[in-house]
């Protein structure tokens, strides 16, 4: 083989998987959330995300330096719940300067914890869908933390963009869930929506 | 004869005691010889990485030590939660637009006359007033008390003296870049050609200029909004989404800066190591362009999760991103079958020529799961993963191939050998190991969902913490041992005038070899006016190879053999053409 076609064909290969790579992927990043895949995706969307079958929609205004959840807790406007096995569509918005909605579960060396995020850029409303799982509706696993990942200022020790968090209840799928979802709730449930779109 | 003399002395006193002071501080202030300039830019940049360095090491104490945002017992010196925010937006802005800019406009400014023989620089009035703007910028950015990095996090609102610091800093840059141009195309002749190095610079220089100019754009629109604070309301208060856009487009280039000012640098240090011409100049050449291009259209993945168009960022945060890993990975490629077979001098340029090559391909490798492709993308955006790619890239990769190049460059500016060659390795391993160490923990931290530009976190991210801080303050100390080489090489170091460095020489004789290998050598084309040889008496195929020695039995061992046989045949194509330009007078005109 010939030094020039060692380098092109070394050449082509990359490219060849960088084509592949991109056709591959592209249908899930359109799609946004696949629910036949049922792992869920947090993409985030700058248009409204098309899902298919039904969904729970949760609002999320983000300020300096606080998450307010629409609906929440009763008495606490920065914790909010949701059913597993739903998917979740959060709109997201933000009153003042750039914020970064971001959930996450802690995670280690065995297991990648859970982290999907969406920024919260004033002007703008954001879109991200997650489907939480039902298999891990176990023990402490039930709780997300939510924590802004964009620099969003700071006052001073305990009051900033390092101490702006919020957490997210999952419940089970069922009545049960749905039961303790509207005690805690207040009877404010989050909206139920039916997607149609693929 | 005392009586004629006498009368004369006092004369010379009262005019030369003032004019030694002023010339000294003449000479600091203008640099009219390349060398000086070059040399003055080494002493900045130094200057800015102790500095920059110095916030860096207390981020890194703050966090190594504190999880809940407890500060360290510093505040009677004024340290708060504010300060360390602060300190965190002057590391990155000082040691990037500081030691980066500076210690590479220092490489290029002595590269770029040296490589081409003229000696001289173009617009040295440029050059020094873009300098002296980015100090003055740069002084006025710390001093500026912004806790904000850079300008794209608007609405935020930053003091207008920060805006204003970065107008000037941006501006002092943008001069040097022209300045720099210019020393490239200064008495340039009708039939030269630039050599790899001085093509990669130059394409480089057009990157960076562009880039500048949007940056500047970009900053000179909150200065005349309602955000710059200066009283101004001739545009609105920028969209955030269009001001970010801007400011990332074009302004990405300039995260390229230092690697592509040192790409083609490196590529002869490896040559003259291996003492064998580049595997393929030909392809080395392509991937300017190609480098060019990509380079500036990667911007989006910058923005993965903002409410933009899905269709931008497939073009210019999947494609682009993706496809920029191509030309780095065939110039590594390249170069390491350049060093195949060899056996180098592990000195500390080429150790740190090695393991930037591996920071690139790790940190190029671990930026591609930023792409906002789902199946790939665990969301590690704002997370410790980004610092951990942004210190590979700059410090492991560009800073340490800026170390390779600076062990040769500084003992010639200074007429002298190096002190200490073994304080060189040691160096290397401080670096290297500890901001390896720093590096790996941000991943670990990034996977694990840590959040960056924070001061309190669980507890379960400590160690990694403790582990960076360890890190951190290993490569202070190493550049401590490398800083005190510098000194002790001025003060102490065996003189050693050197009129025409030996790289040059064999660096040009090698990428003349090369093009004549390659059936590209045109002899009625100059790339330096100093004498170089053309055509070299090569150095046989090592008995020791798996090819000669007929006993490799394995496919690796076939593939390997085929390839030192292309080498071979290659090497004979270069020599018969060799002896065929041995008549010619080598572009010595």
């Amino acid at each position: 083989m010939k030094k020039r076609n060692v380098l092109v064909a070394w050449t082509l290969i990359l490219f060849l998987t960088v084509v592949v790579l991109e056709v591959v992927y592209t249908p899930y990043d359109y799609a946004g959330y696949q629910i036949a895949n049922n792992v869920g995706e947090g993409v985030a969307q700058a248009d409204y995300p098309p899902i298919q079958g039904p969904y729970q929609v949760v609002y999320v205004t983000c300020e300096q330096w606080q998450f307010l959840f629409s609906p929440h807790v009763v008495g606490a406007p920065t914790v909010t719940v949701v059913q597993a096995g739903v998917p979740v569509l959060f709109i997201v918005r933000s009153m003042d300067v750039t914020h970064g909605f971001y959930v996450n579960t802690e995670g280690n060396f065995a297991t990648q914890g859970i982290q999907f995020g969406v920024m919260a850029v004033p002007g703008y409303t954001d879109f991200v869908t997650w489907n939480f799982q039902p298999t891990v509706f176990q023990g402490n696993q039930s709780l997300y933390h939510v924590m802004c990942s964009e620099y969003c200022g700071v006052t001073a020790q305990g009051l900033g963009h390092p101490w702006m968090d919020a957490l997210i209840i999952v419940v089970p799928h069922g009545s049960a869930g749905v039961a303790l979802q509207s005690k805690m709730l207040g009877g404010n449930l989050p909206e139920i929506l039916n997607g149609s779109a693929s | 004869m005392s009586a004629k003399s006498e009368p004369v002395a006092p004369e010379i006193e009262e005019e030369e005691v003032p004019n030694k002071a002023f010339n000294i501080f003449k000479s600091i202030i203008y640099s009219k010889g390349y060398k000086h300039f070059s040399i003055k830019l080494v002493c900045f940049g130094m200057m800015w990485l102790f500095i920059a360095g110095s916030f860096g090491l207390d981020l890194r104490t703050q966090s190594g030590f504190s999880f809940t945002g407890n500060l360290l017992p510093l505040q009677e010196l004024g340290y708060s939660t504010i300060a360390y925010f602060q300190m965190m937006t002057y590391h990155a802005v000082v040691m990037f637009f500081g030691t980066i800019f500076t210690l590479g406009f220092s490489i290029a400014y002595y590269a770029v006359p040296t490589i081409r023989g003229t000696k001289k620089l173009g617009m040295p009035w440029m050059a020094n007033l873009g300098h002296w703007l980015v100090v003055f910028g740069l002084m006025m950015v710390i001093g500026s008390n912004s806790q904000y990095m850079f300008t794209f996090l608007i609405p935020l609102k930053n003091p207008a003296s920060f805006y204003v610091a970065e107008l000037i800093q941006f501006v002092g840059d943008e001069l040097l870049i022209i300045a720099l141009i210019a020393t490239a195309y200064v008495d340039k002749l009708p039939n030269e050609k630039f050599s790899i190095p001085v093509s990669f610079i130059i394409m480089d220089c057009i990157a960076m200029g562009i880039g500048i100019i949007t940056v500047l754009g970009a900053i000179i629109w909150t200065i005349l909004s309602p955000l710059g604070g200066l009283g101004f309301d001739v545009f609105a208060i920028p969209n955030v989404e269009v001001f970010r856009a801007a400011f990332w487009f074009e302004s990405h280039p300039l995260v390229y800066f230092g690697s592509f000012l040192v790409l083609g640098l490196a590529v002869w240090m490896v040559t003259i190591y291996a003492k064998r011409p580049v595997y393929s100049e030909r392809m080395v050449r392509y991937m300017i362009p190609v480098l060019f291009v990509l380079s500036m259209s990667v911007y989006i993945h910058h923005m993965a999760v903002d409410p933009i168009p899905l269709w931008i960022r497939d073009v210019f945060a999947q494609v682009a991103t993706e496809m920029i890993a191509v030309p780095f990975v065939i110039i590594w490629t390249i170069l390491l079958i350049t060093l195949k077979y060899t056996k180098p001098k592990y000195d500390a340029s080429l150790l740190f020529i090695i393991a930037a090559i591996a920071g690139n391909i790790v940190g190029g490798a671990t930026a591609e799961p930023l792409q906002p492709i789902p199946a790939l993308d665990f969301t590690v955006h704002n997370t410790m993963w980004i610092p951990a790619h942004i210190h590979f890239m700059m410090a492991t990769f560009t800073l340490g191939s800026f170390f390779a190049f600076l062990y040769w460059m500084i003992p010639e500016l200074l007429g002298r050998k190096l002190y200490s060659p073994g304080l060189g390795i040691f160096h290397f391993i401080g670096w290297s190991v500890g901001m390896g160490a720093l590096e790996v923990a941000f991943k670990v931290q990034g996977i694990e969902g840590a959040v960056r530009r924070e001061i309190a976190w669980p507890a379960l991210y400590e160690p990694w913490f403790q582990m960076a801080m360890i890190g951190a303050w290993l490569a202070g100390i190493s550049v401590i041992a490398f800083t005190t080489n510098v000194l002790m090489t001025w003060r102490m170091g065996k003189p050693n005038p050197v009129s025409v460095p030996v790289w040059l020489t064999a660096g040009m004789a090698l990428e003349t070899q090369a093009k004549i290998n390659e059936g590209t050598y045109d002899p009625n084309v100059i790339y330096t006016r100093v004498p170089v040889p053309v055509g070299l008496k090569l150095a046989p195929v090592p008995a020791a190879t798996p090819s000669s020695s007929g006993r490799g039995s394995s496919r690796m061992a076939g593939v390997s053999r085929a390839i030192a046989k292309m080498l071979k045949l290659s090497r004979m194509r270069g020599s018969e053409l060799g002896a065929q330009a041995a008549g010619t007078d080598g572009g010595k005109s």
